[in-house]
């Protein structure tokens, strides 16, 4: 819910989009006055922004919209610095890329740091991203790696929780584990000038976390709270049941939260090999972003993060076909509004499609000049939180539509979602929607910019997902370069029959006031 | 930065920063739920609404049309004191951005037909936060705060107000109170101050209108008997929010001691409530604070989830470590990291163009001047262990406390 109330959609996955797939929604995080800080949460339970749709659930969604996209590794174009000029203090088994702003840089240790310099506040972020996230883990581990990254800051062999929190504290920096169905990450973000005397800390709880009994079950108590907390949670209900239609019996079909038996029945053995498996440097990505120079932020990584470690042990992996058919769920809840999410199986990270299914799913129902805002919202006044979005994992891509709506429009709202998806198959988009979707594109890449920590996030994850460091760029030319003949392509070749999840409110819910 | 005023009595602030290619213009309104009769109770919210739905140049949704296809997004927020209209272009369009934005806000049509289309939107808004737990409590709650004053109604009305508005209740309230004297433009990001001015005066210094308000003053505020407020619903978790009667948002420096103590009471795991009463005793599953600094007096508000049988010895472990920093007071450590707690939010909460236009327009209409993003930083540095210790004593008082709760009917 909003603090403020909104006309509609804004800045699609913006602050706290990542939040949201780390955490899977809750009441979590904490509320900003009014408008005093709108990168802040101005909602209590849900991330910000989305103020129509279920915030957490679209904001899940879109997150990977950012990252998705298309292209293989590429580094044509890389210029390699001079190592006389820039690259002096350099170190022998050290090597160093600069590609327009960002910087690549790879530690003896197998280390890659990205790095871009951004001095227009005092604020700098970093991201150390893993390869490996909660779709890695067995069923009956399911939450593993959620509670593994929640219990990274709560104590190392050489400091307490409370030692951790304080020190952090005191130099007003913030540390936000998360992780994701194909990497794990932890994030700081602190006054550029305090990054020497955060860094030790963040990475001693990276690479030392001991995992103390105590702490764990603390963390367990407030994961388990959050699985029964989403059952509150309309868009949360209906989203997993979404993905549980869409992807069958692969993991990417599970919550990553888990269920109460699988986080109950977790040991610290599992969380400490799962760690000790995934953190290791040549599994690892640090970006770094903000009011620092590539020198400086070299230096800095190679200190605290620099130290020869071990090669990537066996952690648990799992690999199925995803290969589910079209379904359809109903639902029945005590709840004052129906939900209604309908979508499809689509491209995974860096295919060539990716940049088509963006573009098209942008003009189905991104923005307040969507077909599903203008015609389901606008036209017929359907409800208030109607939107689509694409989000690409490593294996495959999702796109969800959905809308929440009086139960007596379910029928209506369900046609009319399909009615749109289905018009992308048989018509070309115009000419105008296209440029329109391609601009909007464009600026939201720029706005992504902006934010030092969403950008730190975004080029190490990229990176990790062996796209480059330059994907962001490169997916958007390929972006403009899409005509309508693709988009209905890409519409032909993956909104087929669609899976469907229907939440249909029951009496029971109290009244609206 | 600089602030201007136009003939009309339009202020303008203009804060440059050529870092990305964007820019944010954030239009302030003086005019929220807070000046709203009762039976007009929401009415500031739909008129949000409406200014999305034609003006007499641009059709149904044809600005947002036209600032997505510039590649820029755009909302609009209703608060109790205010209404925000943003929008970020790539600069390069800021010329063309400043005469829609100007028409949606000086000439919108509000055609009946329109009225009728967005109200069933606006229903489904209210549906939708009955089935979000904190959303339903903050509508149940916030009201029942007061027993007199402005903010005796959720913002966005009830279902019957929203029911009943006519096309003219909203044009009236339109004509009354967007009205340059009465509005805050905030541009920030790349652009020439000079030029944007000359922009801004093409796009608005012709804009003349009275400003006629309900009221000249906001009535005074009288807060209700503390109490115990349960609402049934059939959630697994118990939601509640405690509340306690605050002072006047309009001071800088009580906002200032406000943001201090709540982030030594929920500034992360170091914070007295998340290490004492959710990590230590495991009696709440999450803990929050919010002191909202509307610009009459608002109220401070803990807020948390907990197992529905566990309330009471959540609430009363809340209450004691609340005595007990009114008692003791904070230690010089604690009191220093609260401080850089509260002055780096404030920090990290001006990353974007859209962030700083929007800080400066909150602060030009809460305080009257840029104090709030010039200020508040300096106000933080000043909050002393004497000042915390009579801010929880003389607001967070326990007996004060009312307690609103949602959880099944017979835990």
């Amino acid at each position: 819910m909003n603090w403020e109330l909104g006309i509609g959609n804004w800045e699609l996955g913006a602050a706290g989009g990542f939040a949201a797939d780390l955490s899977s929604g809750g009441p979590a995080g904490k509320a900003v006055r009014g408008v005093r800080g709108k990168s802040a949460n101005r909602e209590i339970g849900v991330p910000r922004g989305v103020p129509g749709a279920g915030a957490w659930f679209l904001a899940v969604l879109v997150f990977c919209v950012l990252l998705g996209g298309c292209g293989a590794l590429g580094r044509q174009g890389a210029e390699v610095l001079d190592p006389l000029g820039r690259e002096m203090f350099a170190l022998p088994g050290e090597s160093t890329l600069r590609m327009d702003s960002v910087t690549v840089h790879v530690f003896e240790n197998g280390l890659t740091m990205l790095h871009e310099e951004r001095r227009s506040n005092a604020t700098v972020a970093l991201t150390a991203v893993v390869g490996g996230g909660s779709a890695m883990e067995p069923d009956d581990k399911a939450g593993l790696t959620g509670l593994m990254m929640s219990s990274l800051p709560k104590g190392t062999s050489e400091r307490s929780a409370d030692e951790i929190a304080e020190h952090l504290a005191g130099l007003g920096a913030s540390l936000q584990p998360g992780s994701s169905m194909d990497y794990s990450l932890l994030s700081l973000h602190c006054l550029a000038k305090d990054l020497g005397e955060a860094l030790p800390v963040f990475a001693d709880v990276l690479l030392n976390p001991n995992f103390p009994v105590d702490e764990v079950e603390i963390e367990r108590r407030k994961l388990l709270a959050a699985i029964r907390m989403n059952e509150d949670y309309t868009p949360a209900v209906a989203m997993r049941r979404f993905r549980q239609e869409l992807f069958g019996s692969h993991p990417y079909g599970r919550d990553p939260m888990g269920t109460a038996e699988t986080v109950g029945a977790l040991e610290t053995w599992d969380l400490y090999t799962q760690h000790r498996g995934l953190f290791v440097p040549s599994n690892m990505v640090v970006g770094v972003v903000g009011n620092i120079s590539f020198a400086e932020a070299r230096d800095l990584v190679r200190r605290n993060l620099g130290a020869p470690g071990p090669e990537r042990h066996s952690v648990y992996q799992v690999d199925k076909v995803i290969a589910p058919g079209p379904s359809r769920a109903e639902v029945p809840r005590p709840s004052t509004q129906g939900f209604v999410v309908m979508g499809h199986l689509t491209a995974p990270v860096g295919d060539e499609d990716s940049a088509a299914v963006q573009v098209a799913a942008t003009i189905l129902g991104s923005g307040m000049s969507s077909r599903l805002f203008r015609e389901l919202r606008d036209r017929e006044g359907l409800a208030y939180a109607v939107a689509a979005a694409n989000q690409s994992y490593r294996r495959k891509g999702m796109l969800a539509a959905y809308i929440g709506t009086a139960g007596e429009n379910l029928e209506r709202a369900e046609e009319r979602l399909w009615g749109q998806i289905r018009l992308l198959r048989e018509t070309p988009v115009t000419q105008e929607e296209l440029e329109r979707a391609k601009n909007s594109l464009r600026g939201s890449y720029l706005r992504s910019k902006e934010r030092n920590a969403r950008r730190a996030r975004m080029l190490a994850v990229n990176y990790q997902m062996e796209l480059g460091p330059d994907y962001m760029d490169r997916l958007q030319e390929e972006i403009q370069a899409v005509t309508s003949r693709e988009v209905m392509r890409v519409a032909n070749k993956y909104f087929l029959e669609p899976t469907t999840v229907i939440i249909r409110p029951q009496a029971a819910a109290a009244p609206a006031e | 930065m600089s602030v201007h005023e136009l003939e009309n009595g339009l202020t303008v602030v203009l804060q440059q920063d050529d870092s990305v290619p964007l820019a944010a213009a954030s239009m302030w309104v003086r005019v929220g739920s807070g000046d709203e009769p009762e039976e007009l109770a929401g009415i500031s919210h739909f008129l949000e609404h409406m200014l999305f739905k034609g003006t007499s140049r641009l059709g149904v949704g044809e600005y947002d049309r036209r600032v997505e296809a510039m590649g820029g997004a755009l909302n609009a927020a209703t608060s109790r004191d205010y209404t925000n209209y943003y929008v970020v272009v790539p600069s390069e369009h800021l010329g063309e951005l400043l005469p829609d934005f100007a028409d949606v806000l000086r000439n919108s049509t509000i055609s009946a037909e329109e009225v009728e289309n967005e109200r069933q939107v606006i229903l489904e808004e209210i549906s939708r936060k009955a089935d979000n737990p904190f959303g339903y409590l903050v509508d149940e709650a916030l009201p029942r705060v007061y027993a007199e004053g402005p903010y005796t109604h959720p913002v966005i009305g009830s279902r019957e107000t929203v029911s009943g508005f006519t096309r003219d209740e909203i044009a009236e309230h339109y004509e009354r109170f967007y009205a340059p004297g009465n509005m805050v433009l905030v541009l920030a990001g790349d652009f020439g101050e000079e030029e944007a001015l000359g922009l801004v005066r093409e796009a608005f210094g012709d804009f003349e209108r009275p400003f006629r308000p309900y009221r000249e003053e906001l009535p005074e505020v009288q807060y209700a008997e503390p109490a115990v407020h349960e609402f049934p619903r059939d959630w697994n978790e118990a939601y509640f929010m405690l509340t306690f009667p605050g002072p006047a948002g309009r001071d800088l420096a009580a906002a200032a001691r406000g943001d201090v103590v709540e982030s030594l009471l929920v500034g992360g795991r170091s914070s007295r409530l998340v290490r004492s009463v959710q990590e230590r005793q495991g009696l709440v599953h999450s803990i929050n604070a919010w002191f909202p600094a509307w610009r009459a007096e608002s109220p401070l508000v803990v807020w948390g989830t907990c197992e529905p049988a566990r309330l009471e010895e959540a609430r009363a472990a809340i209450m004691e470590e609340l005595e007990r920093l009114a008692e003791e007071g904070p230690s010089g450590d604690e009191l220093r990291r609260a401080r850089r707690q509260a002055a780096n939010a404030h920090l990290f909460a001006q990353e974007t163009n859209l962030d700083r236009a929007g800080m400066l327009g909150y602060s030009m209409v809460l305080y009257g001047s840029e104090a709030y993003f010039t200020e508040y930083g300096r106000e933080v540095e000043q909050v002393g262990r004497g000042q915390v210790r009579s801010f929880v004593r003389e607001y967070l008082r326990p007996e004060q406390a009312s307690v609103f709760v949602t959880r099944r009917a017979g835990e």
